[in-house]
C-alpha cells in the first residue's frame, strides 16, 4: 500500500502542495497535469529522490522519513523500480550486466536471456545500452525498472513523445513486465492513456 | 565489474589517465635518478679515492691531475721522468708507491702501465686467467670485457692517444686475465707491466716516463706536509684527492642540488595534478554514477570505482617511472666513467607515499562528494 498525507514540497522559488494519495496493491495510477504543476517533483517524492517539506510518504510499512539516505537508497533499489523520461545508463556496462548487476543489488535471482527475450532484447545481452535505438532503449529502461519486481513502479513521461501504436506498445510492455501485486503510477500529461489506469489524479 | 568499467572507459577516453601516468612517470625518474647520483657521488666517489693520499705527477691543475689518476676520467697533466722521480721520492716517508704511465686505448679503454701495487690497493681478484708477468700481458676489467667481447688469449693492437681513432701500435697485446668487477676504476681499465708501456713508446734508460704516482704515506701528518714539501722543492705536483673530490663535490652538488629541486618541485606538480586529475576523472564519471545509483547501486561502488581507478594510474606511473629510471641508470653507468658504478639505491618511499597518497585522497574526495548529491537536482541537470 502506498499513502501520501499532506505532502508539500519548497523550492527556493515555487512550492507545491500535493493531494493525498492512497494506493492498494495492483492499483495503476496516471497523476495528469500540466506542465509546472510539480508532477516530476512528486514523482522523486515517491521515489525518495526528494524529502518532503511537509507531510509524510509511507510504502507499506515503511516511513519514508524515518530511513536515512543511505538505508532509503538501499531500501528504494530493493523496493521500487523507476523509469525517466530520459532513461539513463551507465555507458561502461552492457545491458546484460546491468540487469545482472541490477539484480544482485536488489537481492534477486532472474533468468537474464528470459527476461530479455521478453521485451524483444535477447541478442542485445552484449550490447551497450548507447547502441540501442530510442524503443529499445525505453524497453530496457522498463525492465530494469521491473526485474526485480518492486512493490512499486514509477514511471515520468513515458509515452508524451511516442506514436499512438508505440505508445499501446509501451502500456503492453508495462503490464506485462509488472506482477499482480505491483503498484503503478504514471505521471503524463498525455489524455491518450487514460483507460489503462483505474486511478487518475489530477494535478 | 569494477575492473571492466575502469578498462572500457580507458579505452574509450585515453587522456586523463595517460597523461596523470606521463607526469608520475617523468616526476618518479628525476626523483630517482638524481638521488642515485647523489648517492654515487657522495658514497662512491669517496671511496674510489680512499687509500690514497696522495698523487704526484706533472705540474699543473691539481683536480685534473686527480680526475686523471684516480677515476680515469681525464687527460693527464703531462708525463714525468721515471728516474727523476724515483730519486726525488726515494727519501720521503711513503709506505705504498703505486706508479701509473699510460699514452694508449683500446676501443676507448685505457691501457695503464702499472706494477702489482695496483692489484693490492684496488683489492682486485681475477675471475680468469692470470695477471701480466711479461711484456704485452693484459688483464683487462670486468668492464672492458663486456664492452670489448675479448677472452683469454685473445690478441689486439692498442691505439695510440686517449680517444679512439689514433694510429695504431704494431706490437699485439695478449689477454691473459680478466678480473672481477670490483665497482672501482679497475674495472675499465686494460693493464700491463710498466715496461710495456715504456717498450710500446720507444722509451729506454733515462727517457723512461710515467704519468703519476699514487701515494700511501707512513704518517698521518706527512699526509699534510708532504705536499706542500714536493710542491715546493720538486719539479713535481702532489695533489690530494680527499681535498680535490671536496671541491668537485661542491660543484657538482650545486648542480645536482638544482636536479633534485627540479625534481622535487616537479614531483608536486605530480602529487598536485594526480589529485585533480582523477577530481577531472571522477566528474567525468558522475553521469554514470548517477545512473549506478539510479539503478541501484551502492553507495561504496563508486568509492572502490574511484579508489581501484586512482591507484592504478598512480602504480602504472611509478612503475613506468621505475622502468625509466633504470634505463636512465644504465645509459649514465655506460657512458660517464665517474658513475659507472651507479645503482638505485633508495626508491624514495616519500615519493612513492606521496603519489599514493593524492590518488587515494582524490579519490575519497571525489566519493565524498558523490555523497553529498541530491540525485533529483543531478538527473534535471545532467540529462535534461
Amino acid at each position: 500500500m502506498l499513502q501520501t498525507v499532506g505532502v508539500e514540497f519548497r523550492y527556493p522559488e515555487q512550492q507545491f502542495q500535493f493531494p493525498d494519495i492512497h494506493l492498494q496493491k495492483g492499483d495503476k495510477c496516471l497523476i495528469h497535469g500540466l506542465s509546472g504543476t510539480g508532477k516530476s517533483t512528486l514523482l522523486h517524492l515517491l521515489a525518495g529522490l526528494l524529502t518532503p517539506s511537509l507531510g509524510s510518504i509511507k510504502l507499506g510499512e515503511t516511513e519514508f522519513s524515518g530511513l536515512s539516505k543511505d538505508r532509503l537508497h538501499q531500501w528504494r533499489s530493493t523496493h521500487i523500480g523507476m523509469v525517466l523520461q530520459y532513461p539513463v545508463f551507465p555507458k561502461d556496462v552492457r545491458c546484460g550486466e546491468l540487469l545482472e548487476l541490477k539484480l544482485k543489488w536488489a537481492n534477486k535471482s532472474v533468468d537474464i536471456h528470459s527476461a530479455l527475450k521478453r521485451i524483444d532484447l535477447s541478442s542485445k545481452a552484449q550490447h551497450y545500452p548507447h547502441q540501442l535505438s530510442g524503443g529499445e532503449r525505453q524497453r530496457l529502461a522498463l525492465l530494469l525498472a521491473c526485474i526485480h519486481q518492486p512493490d512499486l513502479l514509477l514511471i515520468d513521461e513515458a509515452s508524451s513523445h511516442l506514436d499512438d501504436l508505440r505508445t499501446e506498445q509501451l502500456l503492453m510492455t508495462i503490464q506485462e513486465l509488472i506482477s499482480a501485486e505491483t503498484m503503478v503510477v504514471f505521471v503524463s500529461h498525455d489524455h491518450r492513456i487514460r483507460s489503462f489506469f483505474n486511478r487518475t489524479i489530477e494535478l | 565489474m569494477i575492473w571492466k568499467m575502469i578498462y572500457r572507459k580507458w579505452k574509450r577516453d585515453m587522456w586523463y589517465p595517460f597523461i596523470t601516468v606521463i607526469v608520475i612517470a617523468l616526476s618518479a625518474s628525476l626523483v630517482w635518478v638524481t638521488d642515485a647520483i647523489e648517492n654515487e657521488v657522495a658514497d662512491s666517489w669517496s671511496s674510489q679515492s680512499s687509500g690514497i693520499d696522495l698523487v704526484i705527477g706533472a705540474k699543473g691543475s691539481p683536480l685534473q691531475l686527480v680526475l686523471a689518476n684516480v677515476f680515469h676520467a681525464d687527460a693527464p697533466v703531462g708525463n714525468i721522468s721515471w728516474n727523476e722521480a724515483e730519486t726525488a721520492l726515494a727519501k720521503l716517508p711513503i709506505a705504498v708507491k703505486v706508479p701509473l704511465a699510460y699514452g694508449d686505448t683500446h676501443k676507448g679503454y685505457r691501457i695503464l702501465g702499472t706494477n702489482s701495487l695496483f692489484f693490492e690497493l684496488y683489492e682486485t681478484k681475477l675471475s680468469q686467467g692470470n695477471y701480466p708477468t711479461k711484456p704485452y700481458e693484459v688483464v683487462i676489467g670486468s668492464r672492458v670485457q663486456e664492452a670489448t667481447g675479448l677472452e683469454v688469449g685473445d690478441y689486439f693492437l692498442g691505439s695510440h692517444g686517449e680517444v679512439q681513432g689514433g694510429h695504431h701500435h704494431d706490437h699485439e697485446y695478449t689477454v691473459v686475465g680478466v678480473l672481477d668487477e670490483s665497482n672501482s676504476v679497475a674495472d675499465q681499465l686494460l693493464i700491463c707491466q710498466l715496461s710495456t708501456v715504456w717498450a710500446e713508446h720507444h722509451q729506454h734508460g733515462d727517457e723512461r716516463e710515467i704519468t703519476a704516482y699514487l701515494i700511501t704515506v707512513k704518517q698521518a701528518m706527512a699526509k699534510l706536509t708532504l705536499p706542500r714539501r714536493i710542491n715546493e722543492r720538486t719539479n713535481f705536483q702532489a695533489a690530494v684527492p680527499a681535498i680535490e673530490v671536496n671541491k668537485l663535490l661542491s660543484l657538482f652538488g650545486d648542480v645536482l642540488g638544482l636536479f633534485k629541486a627540479i625534481g622535487w618541485l616537479i614531483g608536486g606538480v605530480a602529487v598536485i595534478l594526480v589529485f585533480f586529475v582523477l577530481l577531472q576523472s571522477a566528474k567525468d564519471r558522475k553521469a554514470d554514477l548517477i545512473a549506478l545509483s539510479m539503478h541501484g547501486a551502492p553507495s561504496n561502488l563508486s568509492l572502490w570505482l574511484l579508489l581501484v581507478e586512482g591507484v592504478l594510474v598512480a602504480s602504472f606511473g611509478l612503475l613506468i617511472g621505475a622502468l625509466v629510471s633504470l634505463l636512465m641508470i644504465q645509459v649514465i653507468a655506460s657512458y660517464h666513467v665517474m658513475l659507472q658504478s651507479i645503482h638505485l639505491a633508495n626508491w624514495n618511499g616519500y615519493f612513492i607515499a606521496s603519489i599514493l597518497g593524492a590518488a587515494i585522497l582524490a579519490a575519497i574526495v571525489s566519493w565524498w562528494r558523490t555523497k553529498r548529491w541530491n540525485l533529483s537536482h543531478e538527473l534535471k541537470q545532467t540529462w535534461s
